[in-house]
């Protein structure tokens, strides 16, 4: 384990304080609310969750509703996660929870696995207007999530409103043509029957500024072109240009709530498209002018849940049925460059020619029972079925015409979890569970010399199980103790076998990975007259085995990236949390995370007993250090009575990461993602009681070249507007 | 060389590339002479070393050596770091190419020097479609691909052509010209084609041309080339690559027919002579896929066409029916300077020593080659990627024999990457099971005995070469 920080220590030596504060410790809400009964119901969950004997943290998305944000950049500030973006406004993105990758991290919205609702929902394009808070468990999972996942599970919880009616709408507008809508409706009338409609839309140009290099050319008279040579040093600030993205989306939600028989009655009813350019391809040198895709969703979903059944049986229930189309397009006989200009080539295809429509249909169930014969412990039982298909078919010719569809790639996911709790006192509580997993997987493979016709359907059933325990105590008034432990599981993801067609490639026979994930919490928190400061601590281990690791360049110096079982890897890590308010004036919070994740298998792979080179080496292209900080300063009552006024600040600061292994080539010549080190400000005015708020956000405040990724470089200085009414 | 807007530049360009060709063609009998202090008159021998391409997790390593033939390396802090590439050309001793294959996809690729340091590093950046097969001519590298047609080329009915590119990659400047043929009817049989083999002779370019069936723009346009109408596919099939659409005839009429295009000047003004033969199939070496390279020039100029006979693979069946070839592994040749083959030269490789089909070839020096077989026979070759490989030979093309390579290890698991031959020796890498780093073995062309030379501590090798240093 790495020393701490300094300046972190000396903030650890603060002395103790005590007493209430007049706030939630970190709510940045900028008014205090008169809304207070739906203010502390968030509180209560919130608090349930840290409560909880799970190492986990929670997002109040409602204190950032005022701010231009996606969901996954709300997340990205939280201890231990990191998000990655490959770019701007509906790029693609990954959620590091304690270094494990997006594979590893499995998302839920209210209790229901997200995977397969495509593009248009993915975490990352979901506003944060769109939760009411997110909770992210890490490493030890409940079994109410029924997931393999070794990072951990996000839950996305949506507006869990009690009123009869609510209305929030809000509007953002801002940096490289970008408009952002959101919409909520809720009406509850007195016989029970509840109806909710919640429409989104988020729509950017894009067309920020990046530096690279560019290749120019010359089209000669008999018809050939020639390239001039590059000059790598003579870069440029150059304005992207395919690189539009917009998605809407709709729910609409009818059903009955709190009857005798059930507690909940709905059918939801959710549609959303999108339409994506695509400007590189894998690194930031390969430019396409008229790549892009485009897709739709449709689902239904029906949910029923009745608590204190005979008084001692909870009952939910949940069903859903996505079925998901998206086109890729790359037909295009051009060439373009970072100017924009482009000649015509001789072949269509930017990257290569692909006029290709994929299907996926995805079918979700879950069930779960809790029940509590006495108060002090409870037991649960939770299944959940994932199923998807997906099969893609092709436009061909001049005309058009579409192909049959391919053979269908199918997977299926049976897991099961049981758990009892046991929660005698209120000074601690703990759960021991086990889950069983079985996934089937089904795909079609030609075994031809040639790669025409022999098709052979493989066919791969897998089981495992896993097992593990929580525990919490409270010590002492103001301290929190956890510790827990899970061996967990990953069966490998649908894109991993399969992949998206496009950019990666996939195979149909990767072992499940298992891991031993064990998680040391402490917590402190200590009020006294307006001060209020909350500490906490996590210590991790994980001890994984048949690591799924992403490689680029492994199937014969390909630019695609793959999956494939590395090894063994181990990762030891901490991540520390400080969260200081005073009063109704000022709120700081500092995280700090660090990880090491190590190649911990001793023979190179692939049936040899070649020793491997890279053993004892950190996992390449993983952010492994990196913190977060902000302060936000409040003036309430600045222009009378319901009013104020906040100006917040945040930093993220990266240390570089290699993009390959560490030890291995010439380190002058080695690949890097610099260190990185960003700055946001947003002033937020806010009205009547805090229910009408303005923001100006200023993101990336030093026009920094920022890169989650290696060679992918994010927006610059960018200006933002948001509008929102809660009523 | 720069380019000019006039008209017939690119001849202009190769006229003068065919006579740095000359000059350059004695290049190995006469080292270049650097001075060490410009004006001194003493000549100095150029500095060279062996350069080796290491893999380590799909990215690579350049290293160098003073010699393949003994001793350890290690990629541990060594090496210089580049985008791992699928093919590593050697242009000349003056620049490396690293050229990246995307299955479909657009490469990215880079040339690397020797510096005065001795440290391997980046000239120049070029870009390219997908590569089907690559080669060198002149000053340039070269490689091609085949391709869909633009819908401005489209027939009455919507169908497209199939398009070669070629991109010309000049390792002086750094430029690169781009251009197309039309690959349909390039034999003049009204079928597609794919080049597999670029082999740069006296003066000359030549190409192996793989036929591969008619699209239906082909069929469309010469229905008389259709040699029998069941052979049109009634409905889709195969994937990625090999995906094939109803009324496309997938795979070639004339398997058992070997084809060379040769070019003496302008590569995409003329057209090329086609020198055909009916004793072999067609030459190229095939993995899923990927088209190999199986046309090498001898030292003399004389061009050693090799077919491994994948026309007996193909399987025909009452929903798709397909012509299947006979013809075994053979050899034939076009003699230096010749435009058609030469009649009294065959050589039927499966009469020779283990009888065993070829899957590979390369050069080594003189007129010996190194073929790499099917360990188990005409069988084994229909398993496709499955199937084992691990078998060499040594074949000597004058004396038309065979002798086979002994001395490999019990454990081998596979070969990496191109081997490299210089002075009657083959440096081949090898990667072993049983615990061992992957090493080159030295082969003896003349008695075909392997022993181990230099060992590489890496994932595995994909080839060597020897790069002079730059000052």
């Amino acid at each position: 384990m790495n020393r701490l920080h300094p300046l972190l220590s000396l903030l650890l030596a603060l002395p103790a304080m005590s007493a209430e504060p007049a706030l939630p410790a970190d709510s940045l809400r900028p008014m205090e609310q008169t809304t207070l009964g739906e203010a502390t119901v968030t509180t209560t969950r919130r608090d349930r969750v840290r409560r909880s004997a799970y190492s986990a943290v929670v997002a109040d998305t409602r204190a950032l509703q005022h701010r231009n944000l996606s969901l996954g950049q709300t997340l990205g500030t939280l201890p231990g996660l990191r998000l990655r973006q490959s770019g701007g406004v509906g790029s693609d993105s990954h959620l590091l929870i304690d270094g494990f990758g997006g594979r590893h991290v499995r998302i839920f919205v209210d209790g229901v696995p997200h995977e397969g609702s495509g593009m248009a929902m993915s975490l990352n394009n979901l506003p944060v207007d769109y939760a009411e808070r997110v909770e992210v468990y890490k490493g030890v999972v409940p079994v109410t999530f029924g997931a393999d996942a070794i990072g951990g599970v996000i839950n996305v919880v949506t507006a869990q409103d009690p009123r009869p009616f609510a209305l929030d709408a809000s509007y953002t507008y801002g940096s490289f043509n970008t408009h952002k809508g959101h919409l909520r409706l809720l009406r509850r009338t007195g016989g029970g029957w509840t109806f909710a409609l919640t429409a989104f839309q988020n729509y950017s140009d894009n067309d920020y500024r990046i530096d690279n290099w560019v290749r120019t050319f010359t089209v000669n008279d008999d018809g050939s072109v020639t390239r001039h040579p590059v000059d790598q040093s003579d870069v440029r600030h150059v304005r992207r240009f395919n690189d539009t993205f917009h998605n809407e989306a709709i729910t609409a939600r009818a059903g009955l709530t709190g009857t005798s028989w059930a507690d909940r009655l709905w059918v939801t009813m959710t549609a959303s498209q999108f339409y994506k350019e695509i400007q590189t391809g894998v690194y930031q040198d390969i430019v396409f002018g008229q790549k892009h895709r485009h897709g739709y969703s449709l689902s239904p979903a029906i949910d029923y849940s009745k608590r204190r059944i005979g008084g001692v049986l909870d009952v939910s229930l949940h069903a859903d049925y996505t079925r998901n189309l998206t086109t890729n397009v790359d037909t295009a006989a051009r060439y373009y460059n970072w100017l924009g200009d482009y000649y015509v080539t001789a072949t269509q295809g930017e990257q290569s020619y692909q006029h290709a429509q994929q299907r996926n249909d995805a079918w979700n169930a879950t069930a779960g029972l809790v029940w509590r014969p006495a108060h002090w412990h409870e037991v649960s039982l939770n299944h959940v079925y994932s199923a998807f298909r997906r099969t893609s078919r092709d436009y061909i010719g001049a005309t058009a015409t579409l192909t049959d569809y391919t053979i269908p790639k199918r997977s299926a996911k049976h897991i099961t979890g049981l758990a009892w709790k046991v929660m005698p006192s209120e000074r601690w509580n703990a759960t021991a569970f086990a889950k069983h997993y079985a996934q089937s997987v089904r795909g079609a493979v030609s075994t031809s010399t040639d790669g025409v016709g022999n098709y052979e359907e493989r066919h791969q059933t897998v089981t495992t199980w896993g097992l593990g325990a929580a525990l919490t105590w409270f010590p002492l008034d103001g301290l929190q103790a956890k510790a827990s432990y899970e061996r967990a599981c990953r069966l490998p993801t649908y894109d991993e076998l399969f992949g998206d067609e496009d950019l990666e490639a996939g195979r149909t026979d990767l072992r499940p990975e298992h891991s031993h994930n064990v998680n040391l919490d402490l917590a402190y928190t200590r009020r006294f007259g307006r001060h209020s400061l909350r500490a906490e601590g996590t210590l991790l281990y994980r001890n994984t085995k048949d690591f799924i690791k992403r490689g680029i360049g492994k199937r014969g110096a390909l630019q695609y990236g793959i999956y494939e079982n590395h090894g063994r890897v181990r990762t030891r890590g901490y991540n520390l949390a400080l969260r200081y308010t005073y009063g109704k004036w000022l709120a700081a919070g500092l995280t700090y995370n660090n990880t090491d994740t190590r190649d911990n298998e001793p023979r190179y792979t692939g049936g040899s007993g070649q020793a491997n080179v890279h053993y004892g080496d950190r996992l390449p292209n993983i952010p492994y250090r990196y913190a977060g900080g902000d302060l936000t300063l409040r003036w309430p009552g600045i222009l009378g009575q319901g009013t104020s006024l906040a100006l917040t600040y945040d930093t993220s600061w990266q240390h570089a990461f290699p993009l390959y292994w560490e030890s291995i080539g010439n380190a002058d010549t080695k690949s890097y993602v610099p260190e990185q080190w960003s700055h946001n400000v947003a002033l937020t005015l806010g009205l009547g009681q805090g229910r009408w708020t303005f923001t100006l956000q200023c993101d990336n405040l030093t026009d920094a070249r920022l890169y989650d990724n290696f060679s992918l470089q994010k927006p610059g200085r960018a200006l933002y507007v948001k509008a929102r009414v809660s009523l | 060389m720069k380019n000019s807007a006039r008209p017939h530049a690119l001849l202009a360009v190769l006229a003068a590339v065919g006579l740095a060709f000359a000059a350059t063609s004695c290049s190995s009998d006469d080292p270049e002479t650097m001075p060490i202090n410009p004006g001194d008159a003493t000549d100095t021998i150029p500095a060279t070393a062996y350069v080796v391409a290491a893999t380590v997790d799909g990215t690579s390593y350049l290293l160098t050596t003073p010699s393949l033939s003994e001793g350890t390396l290690s990629v541990k802090g060594h090496g210089t770091e580049v985008n791992a590439a699928t093919y590593w050309v050697f242009k000349g001793q003056k620049y490396l190419f690293g050229l990246v294959y995307n299955q479909g996809g657009n490469g990215t690729g880079a040339s690397y020097y020797l510096d005065a340091a001795g440290t391997i590093r980046e000239k120049y950046l070029y870009e390219y479609n997908r590569i089907t097969t690559y080669g060198t001519w002149g000053q340039h590298v070269v490689t091609a691909s085949t391709g869909s047609a633009p819908a401005t080329q489209a027939d009455a009915e919507g169908n497209l052509p199939q398009v070669l590119l070629f991109n010309l990659l000049n390792a002086e400047d750094g430029s690169q010209t781009t251009a197309s043929v039309m690959a349909e009817n390039f034999l003049g049989n009204g079928e597609k084609v794919h080049l597999a083999g670029l082999a740069e002779a006296d003066g000359r370019l030549y190409a192996s041309v793989i036929p591969g069936g008619m699209s239906r723009y082909g069929i469309a346009r010469w229905p008389q080339c259709v040699t029998d109408p069941a052979l049109i596919a009634t409905a889709d099939g195969g994937s990625a690559s090999s995906a094939y659409t109803a009324g496309e005839i997938p795979s070639t009429q004339y398997p058992d027919s070997a084809y060379v295009a040769i070019y003496t000047g302008n590569l995409l003004q003329q057209t090329p002579h086609i020198a055909r033969t009916g004793r072999i199939g067609y030459a190229c070496g095939r993995y899923r896929s990927q088209y190999y390279q199986t046309i090498w020039p001898a030292d003399n100029g004389d061009l050693y066409v090799f077919s491994p006979g994948y026309g007996r693979t193909v399987e025909s069946t009452d929903d798709l029916k397909r012509v299947v070839g006979t013809k075994p592994s053979g050899v034939v040749r076009i003699k230096a300077g010749q435009t058609t083959f030469d009649d009294t030269y065959y050589v039927n490789l499966e009469a020779l020593g283990t009888q065993h089909p070829m899957f590979r070839c390369w050069h080594i020096s003189g007129d010996s080659f190194l073929l790499q077989l099917y360990r188990g026979g005409v069988d084994e070759m229909k398993k496709g990627k499955e199937a084992d490989v691990s078998e060499l030979a040594i074949f000597h093309a004058e004396a038309r024999t065979l002798i086979p390579v002994t001395g490999l290890p019990d454990d081998l698991a596979g070969f990496g990457g191109e081997p490299y031959g210089e002075n009657g020796k083959m440096y081949i890498a090898v990667s072993v099971t049983g615990g061992d780093y992957p090493a080159f073995y030295e082969i003896d062309a003349a008695t075909g005995r392997a022993v181990k030379g230099l060992t590489v501590e890496a994932d595995a090798l994909q080839t060597a070469g020897v790069l002079e240093m730059q000052r």
